[in-house]
């Protein structure tokens, strides 16, 4: 009977529950989005390691002058090998990228050339799973030796054996050396379509400079970060004759300042949400309370008619507490899903916006039963009072209302 | 012991300051099976003397007792019990719930019933069956004719199986056929069912359906006497 009543009044309940749906819409968000940026945190550590800093061209303040900033080159990167001069460094990983055709036998295909150095193989896990690494020598040297993402093995050697095998790289020759077999992506590079050869060979016969994308740094350990950083950037600034840290042009960036970004971006957004949940449901239970208050004023006879039937006070009241908790709850399933689509959209926004890792979908189950238990709880607060003026009803006077 | 005792019962509104004594020491017993017709001018006290006896309202002075329990020491919880179990209303507005089904408005008491949820069917489909809408059991009680609305609010009041129906001129809104009908019904159910009946009325012609009829004029019984022709199911009905 709860139902039909609301049926009745069915347009003015749908405007009156929208404020109850963006309410529970932001509380889903709010707590879905934290777990999502939550887990993307979580992979971020998961596929980096912690610890790493990441020094790139640029100072990452988007004028036009930073697109000519000077790179980051050999020269930086013997200085900051130094140990007098950056400490706690375990690992240093120069990041130069090619993207070129790669040929043998009759087929050829563009990918992504990764130069880089032995240290990398540590720091990012990416030890051949076939075959052996170059060696400090190779990088040294410049040798002309490869190793191969899956894909690339695949596409040019099918079920062969690409060992000691010679590849073509725009117009040099490349000895395989090692393969790798299918591996998740983590961060920006897939190594599944990336052929990895030394940085110095990249460098020679490739790209013909010195210079590299990035470099990766691994400080010893989570307490060393921040001096290793702060090393690399007195350093840096010395290399390139910078007095002021204002005028710097690279970008040290370490996991911290990520999770910064990250944390301050989210408290915003938090807070943002919180607000619009908190004015959301408090207009919405008013809106609430209004329907309520005119539904049992439009229904004081049939109250005056249950109580001649017998109805106690607790039972009216309980009908039209019932009939606002219906109401609300209604409202705060559809605020759910709609919540739950808004996580889903924040969700593609955070990856579109981080390039680092995947952050994954996730809508916490306790938010559902929060949505649902704030949704019932607006019904009651807001419920009560009409309740208890249909209760209060002398059932005589509500029989003779006309 | 009678089933209803009143002792001047005195009922006083008080509103913005005025005071209008409505009833002025009203004093009579109606006893259990009994048939009793209540008339008056309008404005009389006859619907709140019924109101104050349906325990609906309580009055300013005086004892009401009904079946031996005292009103005075009643909560309005206690009231509400009381009217659900013992007692049935018919209204001269029918009061049914619109856009729900016949049976589901005679349901309706016994959702405030002790009654167990299994048995409501059965109930409800007895109680319609006795006033002879077994064909309309399912229908909208918003678009049943008035005679049919009024059956309906007698099925409604008999299916807790009350020790008393209060009607409140009942055949007031309705043509003398249809009129008729209802008092058949009523008259059968005092007389085959032993259910007590008070009735009030403002037409002597369905006041003489009862056995007795007590006169209220002014706040105050004027006379009470027993209807000597008491007219009897099927003596056919006219205005
Ligand atoms: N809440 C109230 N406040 C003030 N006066 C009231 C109230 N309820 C009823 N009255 C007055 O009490 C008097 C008796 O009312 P009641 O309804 O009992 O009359 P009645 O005999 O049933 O009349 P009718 O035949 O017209 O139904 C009337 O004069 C009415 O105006
Ligand atoms: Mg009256």
């Amino acid at each position: 009977m709860a139902f039909k009543a609301i049926g009745i009044n069915r347009s003015r309940s749908t405007l009156t529950i929208l404020g109850i749906v963006i309410g529970i819409a932001a509380i889903i968000a709010v707590m879905s989005i934290g777990k999502i940026t939550e887990s993307m945190i979580y992979n971020q550590i998961q596929s980096l390691g912690s610890g790493i800093i990441f020094v790139e061209p640029g100072s990452h303040s988007f004028d036009a002058s930073s697109m000519f900033a000077r790179r980051i080159n050999e020269k930086d990167l013997e200085a900051l090998k130094n140990p007098e001069k950056v400490h706690f460094v375990k690992y240093i990983a120069p990041v130069s990228i090619y993207s070129g055709k790669v040929t043998y036998g009759g087929s050829n295909k563009t990918y992504t050339i990764l130069g880089t150095s032995g240290d990398a193989m540590d720091m990012f896990d990416y030890n051949v799973d076939y075959g052996r690494m170059f060696t400090d020598d190779d990088v040294k040297s410049g040798t002309q030796v490869a190793l191969l993402g899956s894909n690339v093995k695949e596409y040019l050697f099918g079920m062969g054996d690409p060992i000691g095998e010679k590849i073509k790289i725009k117009d040099t020759n490349f000895k395989v050396i090692g393969y790798y077999n299918d591996r998740a992506q983590k961060g920006m590079l897939d190594l599944n379509k990336t052929v990895v050869i030394p940085y110095t060979a990249v460098n020679r016969y490739l790209k013909g400079t010195d210079t590299f994308e990035q470099l990766a740094v691994k400080s010893e350990s989570d307490s060393t970060v921040g001096a290793t950083a702060e090393d690399i950037r007195y350093t840096l600034r010395e290399t390139h004759d910078i007095d002021d840290p204002s005028k710097d042009d690279f970008s040290v960036a370490t996991p911290d300042d990520f999770m910064k970004q990250i944390g301050s971006v989210m408290a915003i957004v938090t807070i943002l949400l919180t607000s619009v949940a908190a004015i959301s449901l408090v207009v919405g239970g008013i809106g609430i309370m209004n329907i309520m208050l005119v539904s049992v004023s439009e229904r004081t006879r049939e109250i005056g008619l249950r109580k001649a039937l017998g109805a106690t006070p607790g039972d009216i009241s309980n009908q039209f507490l019932f009939e606002s908790i219906i109401l609300t709850i209604l409202g705060g399933i559809i605020g759910i899903l709609f919540g739950v689509g808004l996580s889903y959209v924040a969700m593609l926004i955070i990856n579109k916006l981080s390039t680092a890792s995947e952050a994954s979908f996730v809508v916490p189950p306790n938010a559902i039963l929060i949505g649902f238990g704030v949704s019932a709880f607006v019904g009651i607060v807001f419920g009560l009072y009409p309740a208890r003026s249909a209760a209060k009803k002398h059932p005589i006077e509500a029989l003779r209302y006309e | 012991m009678s089933l209803i005792e009143l002792e001047n019962i005195t009922k006083i509104y008080a509103s913005d300051g005025i005071e209008t004594p409505v009833l002025k020491g009203v004093s009579f017993k109606i006893e259990k099976g009994e048939f009793v017709s209540i008339m008056g001018p309008s404005g009389s006290g006859k619907s709140t003397i019924l109101h104050i006896m349906g325990f609906l309202d309580r009055p300013t002075d005086g004892l009401y007792r009904f079946n031996g329990k005292t009103m005075d020491e009643m909560s309005d919880v206690d009231l509400a019990r009381i009217r659900n179990k013992e007692i049935g209303f018919v209204f001269q507005m029918f009061f049914l719930l619109p856009r729900t089904t016949v049976l589901e408005n005679v349901k309706l008491p016994l959702l405030y019933s002790e009654v167990p949820e299994k048995n409501w069917q059965k109930l409800a489909e007895e109680a319609v069956k006795a006033v002879g809408l077994e064909h309309r059991m399912y229908h909208d009680a918003s678009k049943l004719s008035g005679g049919e609305k009024q059956r309906v609010a007698i099925a409604r009041a008999l299916v807790n199986k009350p020790k008393v129906i209060f009607a409140d001129e009942p055949t007031g809104n309705l043509d003398s056929k249809s009129g008729g009908v209802v008092m058949d019904i009523l008259e059968k159910l005092n007389d085959e069912d032993k259910i007590t009946i008070v009735l009030i009325t403002h037409e002597s012609e369905t006041a003489e359906y009862a056995e007795r009829i007590i006169k209220i004029k002014d706040g105050e019984v004027d006379s009470d006497r027993i209807v000597e022709n008491r007219r009897k199911i099927g003596d056919g009905y006219h205005k």
